[in-house]
């Protein structure tokens, strides 16, 4: 089961960091490649995203879970996705400190894939992994430093 | 043990005499080639129906999951889809497969659609019928499934611990079957043997890749009640009870076709799951409906080979003799029991190789885990059986410092001892094993290789030379099944033929067999021709097979190299049972005595007066139709059917049988090159000695020849499936399964010898799978090429990662395996 880890720091303070965060029609925007987003309460929404890995492409169907909030330092969630013949499941621990320029987000996620996807191994599913959940919070970064 | 006793040899023993050796042998055009190589053969994607409907899968994620809950209501409400199956919608419609394994076993339940529990990656989990493919695949993605995942048991030894999750609660145990073989007294020759040599070695997984996946059009005709399944399955009717109880209909309602098919391998044995869900979907319409399957289908959820993993131990003497061995065998044979666990038994076919060895003893088990059903992929069970034998020789040959060769020479079965009776009661019809390893020495520069592999290796090349030699047993004794069933009604191995002397004196060839590629149209015809001696041009042999008019019997079909010795044997009856009846007809015409008539060219003629003669054709326009010239009482028409029937016998209570009717032998030589920076091994030389009876037609003979050393080749350096841990196949698209192309296969030098099987009324003995010669001898030359680095192969797949870690090892002064 890999871990993925990484660290962005927003200009914002980290209450305004963490409204968004807890928001789901906020975050829900920041997932890359996002169809349409259907939110079911203040810790739940569904999403529909497209996604295109070498030759697997189509639409995967995400489950957003927040499983544990600690206001406003600690977030921990849950993305249950499943599409193109696979099952992904990313539980994500996101921890916001207060730094010099603004707010310090460091986040940590396991990854569990399973079917075709998991075929693809480690050649692409580390980096494409990776890469989807560190433009959730380079996006998060953006929105919010605008 | 030795020469077989005489009653047993006379009862085997063919007549041959209606050959005239004028059409087999001849490299003469496959018949079947030109519409192939044009691009007109009729595959099942090719079929084309009015009203037709497709058919998708929803496939399981995971390797081992319970499902918790299905929702197909969104699927079912898109538009063009015309019906949703999951697995208790077909438990609504049919029983469970039957199943062939022994208790407890048996209790397992197999459904084309999983119900309640998955259990491999790729099972079936829902199935959508829609007007076309594309909405079909998008109402699949619309079924949400809740799965709760559970631990998978994806190793075999692993599986028989307690306390492995297991693939099949009701069974109570992942052991699919258990069987102690034990022929001759193998505790006498451990105690006197002067060494034991021991290893484990392992049997890897792959699959047979053949061009055109599995496919099915299923088409229910309401008013006559009767359900056509086009397909390609390599023997449709041994699989009538599985039809007949799915689709609860009986056999004569049941109209199985198969046309041109596109490669098969083994692995289009248990594609009978996708028949019966197609069936059942066409009768619940009333529309045709048509599947096929994508390739990462094919490689993922459609038919791998067992894994073996044996442990093996060889009593031998000091002079190289190996007098007994002694085994321990488990085969991982995927998460149902749809063909398996025969790979348990077949192996006795070649139970000790091609070596005088005296005794062996073999204690088999079969289990299930969370992976892709098995079946019998080129070389089933046989070739696994042979590496395992090869590489203890190739190990045995090191320890005592004799050379491969040698050691083989020293053990193999003499011409005189022919035919020879092994232990477990098989009976190798003909050959001469040591002049043909002789001749492959011989061709294949075999001593000069070693003088240079010594040359090189001083200038720091890695080579390494392999030689095998093996067997290709064929045309199976279907009673092998008793071995771990004995209340199995399955036994014997035949198959029928129809040759009719049409009126315009053209022949009509209808065959039991559904080949894939192997010319059966062609070699049928040859047959004919020679037999009838007319000409291979008047010959006509139906495409394919249709069960509302070929010939069948339950072991019908194109599996286990069974055409030439089984199928051709059928033709040859056929035909000479026609040749018998227009001799009589021709004598009364001819008003000659009917042991004076011969037949030739096209016509027959009284021997004492040449100038009485008549055409074929003559004779039978005759017979249909100007029949008050016909002697009086005799029936018109020049129908002839045959059945041929092996001597087959059942295993005995000690369990010995000969299970197949011929063995065609090869030796394999190959030399390869170790790259020292990437480990992988590049093939310098390749010689192979093929001896598989008389040759029907050299073209269709080579053909065989170079696709069992391709597919082996791959087996042993490309094509290997990865499972992880959690039951997830790592490589099931031709991006990382590497099925080899012409680059990746090399130069080959094919030399035959030619010893008429005297078991066959033609001589030919099958030699479609090639015994696994090629994996045997390729891994036998990269171990060669590593032994002097203390480096070892385990397992029948060297990839250049296992070479470099050998590599490395031996720079650092220590040897890995």
């Amino acid at each position: 089961m890999p871990q993925f880890k990484g660290s962005e720091v927003i200009s914002a303070p980290r209450q305004a960091v963490w409204d968004f965060l807890t928001d789901p029609q906020k975050v829900g925007g920041c997932v890359p490649g996002l169809k349409s987003l259907q939110v079911v309460d203040s810790d739940h929404f569904n999403a529909e995203v497209q996604v295109g890995i070498g030759i697997l492409r189509g639409t995967v169907k995400v489950k957003y879970e927040v499983v544990e909030k600690v206001p406003p330092e600690r977030i921990a969630m849950r993305m249950d996705g499943s599409g193109v013949g696979s099952k992904a499941l990313i539980n994500a621990t996101v921890e916001l400190k207060e730094a010099q320029q603004g707010t310090q987000l460091d986040w940590v996620a396991d990854v569990t894939v399973s079917g075709t996807l998991a075929g693809l191994g480690a050649r692409y599913l580390n980096d494409i992994a990776f890469k989807t959940v560190s433009d959730i919070f380079k996006c998060t970064k953006e929105k919010l430093s605008k | 043990m030795s020469k077989a006793p005489p009653e047993i040899i006379s009862l085997y023993k063919q007549d041959s005499s209606a050959l005239t050796l004028k059409w087999l042998g001849k490299p003469l055009k496959p018949k079947e080639d030109y519409r192939l190589v044009r691009g007109r053969g009729t595959f099942v994607d090719d079929i084309q129906l009015p009203r037709m409907t497709y058919m998708a899968f929803l496939r399981s994620p995971y390797s081992h999951a319970r499902i918790k809950r299905i929702d197909v209501s969104r699927a079912k409400s898109m538009p063009g889809v015309l019906l949703v199956w999951t697995g208790d919608d077909i438990k609504k419609r049919m029983r469970p497969l039957p199943q062939a394994t022994p208790p407890p076993a048996r209790n397992a339940i197999d459904y084309p659609l999983a119900v309640d529990k998955v259990r491999f990656q790729g099972e079936p989990v829902a199935m959508v019928v829609a007007e076309s493919r594309y909405i079909a695949e998008d109402a699949v993605n619309q079924i949400d499934v809740d799965y709760e995942p559970l631990p998978a048991v994806v190793d075999a030894e692993r599986a028989l611990e307690p306390g492995a999750p297991l693939v099949h609660e009701e069974v109570g145990t992942n052991l699919i079957a258990h069987v102690h073989y034990k022929w001759g007294d193998v505790d006498y020759y451990f105690q006197h043997a002067d060494l034991v040599v021991e290893a484990k070695f392992h049997y890897h997984r792959f699959t047979g890749a053949p061009l055109e996946t599995n496919a099915v059009v299923a088409d229910y005709d309401e008013r006559a009640d009767v359900m056509t399944i086009y397909c390609n399955n390599q023997a449709p009717m041994e699989w009538l009870p599985q039809l007949s109880a799915g689709l609860n209909m009986p056999y004569p309602k049941l109209r199985v076709v198969t046309r041109d098919i596109g490669g098969g391998f083994g692995t289009k044995l248990i594609n009978y799951v996708y028949m019966i869900l197609a069936a059942l979907a066409s009768k619940e319409l009333k529309r045709p409906v048509k599947y096929m399957e994508t390739r990462t289908e094919n490689l993922q959820a459609a038919a791998h080979n067992a894994e073996r993993t044996c442990t093996v131990s060889a009593a031998v003497r000091k002079d190289g003799t190996v007098l007994a061995l002694r085994m321990r065998c488990v085969d991982d044979d995927g998460a149902y029991s749809r063909h398996e666990p025969a790979g348990m038994t077949v192996w006795a076919q070649v139970s000790t190789g091609m070596y005088k060895i005296r005794a062996l003893e073999n204690d088999y088990y079969a289990v299930f885990t969370n992976k892709c059903p098995s079946t019998s992929i080129r070389g089933f069970s046989r070739a696994p059986h042979l590496f395992m034998i090869e590489r203890i020789m190739d190990r045995i040959a090191r320890k005592l410092g004799m050379d491969p060769a040698e050691i083989r020479m020293k053990n193999l079965v003499g011409p005189e001892e022919m035919p020879y009776m092994t232990p477990s009661g098989g009976i190798y019809d003909s050959g001469n094993w040591p002049e043909g390893l002789r001749r492959a020495l011989e061709a294949a520069d075999y001593w000069g290789w070693r003088k240079r592999q010594e040359e090189l290796r001083r200038q720091g090349r890695i080579i390494g030379v392999g030689v095998v030699v093996g067997s290709d047993s064929a045309g199976p004794n279907m009673a092998q099944v008793k071995m771990y069933n004995p209340g199995l009604p399955y036994t014997g191995g035949t198959e029928g033929a129809l040759v009719q002397m049409t009126p315009d004196g053209k022949v009509r060839v209808i065959l039991g067999s559904s080949p894939q590629g192997m010319g059966h149209e062609t070699t049928a015809a040859q047959v004919v021709a020679d037999v009838l001696d007319v000409s291979y041009d008047d010959i006509y042999v139906q495409t394919g097979f249709d069960s509302f008019s070929s010939v069948y019997t339950m072991h019908s079909g194109t599996y286990g190299s069974r055409f030439a010795p089984i199928g051709l044997s059928a033709v040859y009856l056929a035909a000479a049972r026609l040749k018998e009846k227009l001799a009589k007809m021709a004598a009364y015409l001819l008003k000659c005595p009917e042991g004076d008539v011969v037949i030739e060219n096209g016509a027959a003629r009284c021997a004492k007066d040449p100038q009485r003669s008549m055409e074929l054709r003559r004779i039978a326009r005759i017979a249909y139709g100007n029949v008050n010239e016909l002697p009086p009482g005799m029936e018109p028409g020049l129908y002839s059917l045959a059945i041929f029937r092996p001597p087959f016998q059942n295993p005995d209570e000690n369990r010995r049988a000969n299970l197949a009717l011929t063995y065609s032998y090869n030796v394999h030589v190959v030399v390869v090159e170790i790259d020292p920076e990437t480990g992988m091994p590049k093939i310098l030389s390749y010689t192979a000695l093929e001896d598989s009876g008389r040759i029907v037609n050299p073209l269709i003979v080579d053909g065989q020849v170079h696709g069992a050393i391709a597919h082996g080749v791959a087996e042993a350096l490309y094509e290997k499936y990865h499972y992880d841990e959690d039951g997830n196949l790592l490589n099931p698209t031709f991006v990382d399964y590497l099925a080899p192309t012409a680059l990746e296969i090399p130069d080959m030098k094919v030399i035959h010898m030619e010893t008429p099987s005297p078991f066959t009324p033609t001589g030919a003995k099958g030699m479609g799978e090639g015994g696994g010669t090629a994996v045997q001898a390729v891994i036998s030359a990269v171990e060669d090429a590593l032994a002097p680095l203390g480096g070892e192969l385990g397992e029948s797949h060297a990839d250049p990662e296992t070479i470099l870690r050998i590599l490395k090892g031996a720079a650092r002064g220590k040897s890995e395996v």
